[in-house]
């Protein structure tokens, strides 16, 4: 219920909530777990395994059982922690794991099953029959048990990312955080403080204590204020830091509330943060724990923090009559806290009489007693206590655990670092090994007084200021809270078994604890395995020291002795989509368009994914039923007429330097230093392992200047080869590389009528005399200078023409507009496919990283007279061997039968056994200029097989087709066409 | 003589305003690469009648875009005459898509985009960065005092560009 006056809300404004099927009312600041218990809800969802009826056991990320489903249809997100979100008007909200109803659950059989399902009971059960297990089991079991499900539908909500930087960051806003911010500041630092709830404060917010003769909220507040102020500060509210990674690097994910219409903007509601820190404070507080005993887990049994908390801070009463169970002193507060705001509280303390301090007003203290049971369905009723001899049964509809407290440790052991234990406050605090630069204060580090906190926080800024060089400022603590701690070790009361929950989220009760042990699952890590113990999305907050006490109960250990599992980020659940940010649907990935993909785009083209560029693959014109018949008219019209491509994909590098010619030496196994200026050479590159590495062009326009293409997919790795051989194997040659490939548009212009175009175009003469195959000169093209090379990758007469890119679209128009009444036609990738294969020229499909220049039929390109790249390996023994299938043109004999790459190539009537294979087919076309089938492939002796017939086997396609063994070269073998 | 039109290189993003910060694309202007040979910066700076910036680095006359790697505006070929013998010089004028992002501050913008922070002190100067944004690569430009924020990827990557520096533009 909530109360008339106090807490940190905003009651001018009425918030109007859904909650299944009940409206509730809210106001801002409040969370969704507060307003839930405002409005009198104390059952919010089912449990994980036994769908026990379950509500709110914290108020902050601890939280293991108030997990909703929030919005509907492709919004839905499962698992929202009610302690965490806050409040919004008109928010949909949906308990989870439960059938028909939240009150009525199907599921809550299992419940009396229980017996049946205890550790690991799916790795002893549903054995047989084998096949039952994907079909029936595994589909019964993940329905029966589970927390949220997905929409299904694709996320229309937006995620991004950013890289951030600071001389410190800050990790939690309570009382050392804050401290520790403001001294940093102060200090001239560079800070990011972080706070994963959507307001600051910690537990500063939670208390009704004093700091500096300021409620202990009103001085975050006032702190909060001067850090706002400070152009050297960002606060940072509703981030969780989840990740602690190498060299200062912090993970963090922000939620980003957005309004209806920011939504429709695309804007994004979370943010993943690299946050770079050259210091970090870890001041994440502590999460207190409960203890296990029967029936521990019904609605109403709560962390006594968190009703504190949801008092102190969202002016919410948890419950009229509250039992207080108290293992230390901080507990006390909650009775205090409770029984000033009106309720009914007694506290049971399990420390004698002369050990407790005096009793709060109005307030029934019993020493010597425990909780041994509780009462109540779907909300509890009433709590057993017993001392020494007395037992009895008292009325309450709220349990306060106060277990005592577990520092957030975490992110300090995200590295690998192991926490240690501390008797006197009975809890895991940092240990030495600690991420580098990393540093612990307040209830982190296990200093649980206000005080000790604050001056903690203060001690790590100067800290951290002394190592980056700054001068600390004056340490500045107010006056505050400074109680010993005083805590009295007890984890899982006397008579806990199959009802008794250690970990809330799992169902792993004490009772399964013992079983795992009892079967011989001894380490903390198997237990964890074993009885899924600490996993989910709460990780254990609140069950892993408990969890270990009750393991080594049953193992006659200590707690340090059992040791914990091991930290792994995240601290608290992130979303997968968070980690894509904006990388997705069309966004995936960056892509590259052609200087002339407006014009392609504008006169039909279609669009294929070649690495990152866009490629036209073919132009359709109407009539046309398929693409088959698109790309069968534009091969044509290249061997009749002319055609234009752009071929500007191609990597371009520019090779520049007196050394320029012997590093290319170097690089190509064939000799470059030799080409004459003006005139461009195919060229060959080899691996150090002395396979083919890439093939293409050298030109050399000056002296000194060499312009190097590669094939399309290996522009980046071959200008990364060729870093590689300047900077680290020829250091000794003066030579610069730079790509050149975005500067140039670069049209291919192919076919018998090509000459007669680029006649009609250029300035210059591009007669045969003047530019003779495999030449190059400087060319003006409408008054645009450019390059026009003497070119052929159809094995027609063709050039390449290059201007610079911004005139891409243009200058293909141009090109159309002049040859009109030459029949050109655009062509892309598929008919340049088919050209190559007819000419019988090597592309990727054949330089696949496996061929030697030898299997290409390049052997004579390995020069003998200088060193190059893969120079002596490619002479080893097996890259020489007379056996190794080489590059043969195939055939079908048949043409209505399909050929496909891919398919291995057997004598006729051989077995398809790996023994037999002689080869395979590695690119594939129609042609329409033979009219059939053709194909590229490696045979084994394939020069000796010319004029056989062997068969293509594609087991996968199911084809088997007979093909003859050709030359590679379909049409024009002697090269007259690309001479003429 | 048949005049060619220019596509200009801007990915279709022009010149628009997110929450106040402007992101317009540069036009056009001659830019040239210069890799000074061995032992020839000196006389290359002398040539340019400026220094080269250190890696990492820009100034009013140069940028810093790689290993011995500077980008200036200017003609290649003229560049290429009087550095000659001195430096490789390239044409670059259509390898680059520029925006310039002014107005509201564009680090968190560009946060976005970079593996870096452009708000890390150690760029108050001014900066030139070669980095991936989101996944293209790409140039950073942090010019003196961080009022603007030059980016930059090769011509090609445009479109895909602008559309991820659309979206990181919405804070």
């Amino acid at each position: 219920m909530r109360l008339s006056e106090g807490g940190l809300i905003d009651r001018d404004r009425t918030l109007r909530l859904r909650f299944d099927d009940r409206t509730i009312a809210a106001h801002p600041g409040d969370s969704l777990a507060s307003a839930l218990l405002a409005n009198g809800i104390r059952l919010v969802g089912r449990s994980f395994k036994h769908h026990r009826p379950r509500g709110l056991l914290g108020a902050g990320a601890e939280e293991p059982n108030a997990l909703l489903g929030a919005h509907d249809g492709a919004r839905h997100e499962p698992n929202i922690r009610a302690t965490l979100a806050e409040a919004e008007d008109g928010l949909r909200l949906r308990s989870q794991n439960r059938w028909p109803s939240l009150t009525w659950d199907v599921g809550e059989l299992s419940d009396l099953a229980k017996p049946l399902l205890g550790a690991g009971f799916y790795y002893k059960t549903f054995m047989a029959p084998a096949a039952f297990w994907e079909r029936l089991y595994e589909p019964v079991i993940r329905r029966a048990a589970g927390l949220g499900r997905l929409s299904g539908e694709a996320d229309p909500e937006a995620a991004d990312k950013a890289s951030t930087s600071c001389d410190l960051l800050v990790v939690g806003s309570g009382p050392a955080g804050l401290s520790a911010a403001l001294h940093a500041a102060r200090a001239g630092l560079s800070v990011i403080l972080a706070e994963e709830d959507f307001a600051c404060g910690g537990r500063l917010l939670a208390e009704n204590e004093e700091v500096g003769g300021l409620g202990s909220a009103d001085w975050a507040a006032r702190t909060l204020a001067e850090l706002a102020q400070a152009p050297n500060v960002r606060v940072m509210p509703r981030t969780a830091v989840f990740g602690v990674y190498d060299h200062g690097l912090y993970a963090a994910c922000e939620r980003l509330p957005r309004s209806p219409e920011q939504r429709r903007e695309n804007r994004p509601t979370r943010r993943l943060h690299r946050i770079h820190a050259r210091r970090a404070i870890l001041a994440a507080g502590a999460l207190e724990r409960p203890v296990a005993f029967e029936g521990n887990d019904r609605p109403g049994v709560m962390l006594a923090s968190a009703v504190r908390a949801y008092l102190n801070r969202f002016a919410v009463l948890a419950g009229r009559r509250i039992v207080v169970f108290a293992t230390n002193d901080d507990a006390w507060r909650t009775a205090s806290d409770a029984a000033a705001a009106g309720a009914h509280v007694t506290l049971a303390d399990p420390r004698p009489a002369e050990a407790l301090p005096p009793a709060p007003d109005g307030v029934q203290v019993l020493p010597e007693t425990l909780p041994t049971a509780t009462r109540g369905r779907l909300a509890l009723t009433q709590v057993h206590l017993r001392s020494p001899g007395k037992s009895r049964w008292v009325e309450a509809n709220i349990l306060a655990l106060g277990g005592g407290w577990s520092p957030s440790v975490h992110l300090a052991c995200h590295q690998g670092g192991k926490p240690v234990w501390r008797d006197d406050i009975a809890a895991f605090v940092p240990g030495e090994a600690m991420p580098q630069g990393l540093a612990v204060a307040g209830a982190a580090a296990g200093a649980f007084s206000t005080h000790a906190a604050l001056t903690q926080g203060a001690q790590a800024a100067a800290d951290a200021a002394e190592a980056l060089g700054r001068a600390a400022s004056a340490a500045d603590i107010p006056a505050a809270e400074d109680a010993p701690t005083r805590q009295h070790a007890l984890y899982v009361l006397p008579g806990a078994g199959k009802n008794a929950y250690v970990d809330f989220q799992n169902d792993v009760t004490a009772a399964d604890v013992k079983q795992a042990h009892d079967e011989g699952f001894r380490s903390v890590e198997h237990l964890k395995r074993y009885t899924t113990l600490g996993m989910a999305t709460d990780q254990g907050k609140t069950a892993n020291v408990v969890g270990l006490a009750a393991l080594s109960d049953v193992a006659g250990r200590t707690i340090p002795q059992t040791g914990t599992t091991t930290y792994r980020p995240p601290w608290t659940p992130v979303p997968i989509a968070v980690f894509g940010g904006r990388h997705r649907g069309q966004a995936f990935r960056p892509t590259r368009e052609a200087p002339s993909h407006r014009w392609a785009a504008e006169n039909g083209a279609s669009f294929v994914d070649s690495g990152a560029w866009k490629r036209a693959e073919w132009y359709a014109r109407p009539g046309e039923a398929g693409w088959r018949d698109s790309v069968d008219r534009e091969t044509l019209a290249v061997r009749a007429a002319v055609g234009l491509c752009d071929v500007s994909t191609l990597g371009k590098i520019d090779v520049q330097g007196p050394d320029a010619a012997a590093f290319l030496d170097f690089a190509y196994s064939n000799m470059m230093s030799t080409l004459p200026v003006g005139k461009a050479r195919y060229g060959l590159m080899l691996r150090e392992d002395g396979h083919v590495m890439d093939d293409g062009t050298v030109a050399r326009l000056a002296d000194q200047h060499f312009l190097v293409t590669t094939t399309t997919a290996n522009a980046g790795p071959v200008f990364r080869h060729l870093e590689f051989l300047r900077q680290c194997q020829r250091p000794d040659l003066d030579v610069a590389l730079i790509s050149v490939t975005d500067q140039w548009a670069q049209i291919a212009v192919a076919g018998p009528r090509s000459r007669t175009l680029l006649e009609r175009v250029a300035t210059e003469d591009v007669s045969n005399d003047a530019l003779p195959f495999m030449g190059v000169i400087p060319v003006t093209v409408a008054g645009v200078a450019g390059r026009l090379f003497r070119l052929s990758f159809s094995g027609e007469l063709a050039y390449e023409l290059a201007l610079p890119a911004r005139y891409g679209d243009a200058l293909m128009a141009h090109l159309m507009q002049a040859g009109e009444d030459l029949g050109v036609v655009p062509y892309g990738t598929e008919a340049l496919g088919v050209l190559r294969i007819e000419k019988g020229h090597a592309a990727g499909a054949e330089l696949d990283g496996r061929t030697t220049a030898a299997d290409l039929g390049l052997g004579r390109m390995l020069s003998k007279k200088k060193d190059h790249v893969g120079a002596v390996l490619a002479h080893r023994e097996g890259m020489t061997d007379p056996d190794r299938p080489v590059l043969v043109g195939l055939r079908a004999l048949d043409p209505e039968k399909k050929l496909g790459a891919g398919a291995h190539l057997f004598a006729k009537g051989a077995r398809r056994v790996v023994a037999n294979d002689l080869g395979w087919v590695s690119s594939v076309a129609w042609s329409p200029h033979l009219g059939t089938m053709i194909a590229l492939g490696f045979l084994v002796r394939g020069a000796e097989r010319q004029g056989q017939v062997v068969m293509a086997s594609d087991p996968v396609r199911g084809r088997d087709t007979a093909v003859e063994v050709v030359s590679p070269h379909f049409i024009d073998p002697q090269g007259e066409r690309l001479r003429g | 003589m048949a005049d060619l039109a220019e596509t200009p290189a801007d990915g279709g993003l022009v010149d628009e305003t997110f929450d106040g910060l402007r992101i317009a694309a540069e036009p056009w202007r001659p830019l040239a690469s210069i890799q000074p040979f061995r032992g020839r910066r000196p006389e290359v700076e002398a040539a340019l009648g400026a220094r080269l910036p250190d890696p990492g680095r820009r100034s009013d006359a140069a940028l810093h875009i790689a290993l011995d790697q500077w980008l200036v505006e200017g003609d290649a070929a003229a560049l290429s005459d009087s550095l000659s013998g001195l430096a490789a010089v390239t044409d670059q004028s259509d390898a680059w898509s520029f925006w310039r992002l002014s107005g509201a501050d564009p680090r968190p913008a560009v946060a976005r985009l970079a593996p870096f922070d452009p708000a890390d002190p150690r760029y108050a100067d001014g900066a030139s960065l070669r980095s991936q944004l989101a996944r293209h690569p790409g140039l950073v430009v942090i010019e003196p005092g961080a009022r603007a924020i030059r980016l930059a990827c090769p011509r090609s990557y445009a479109a895909s560009f602008a559309r991820a520096l659309r979206e990181a533009a919405l804070a």
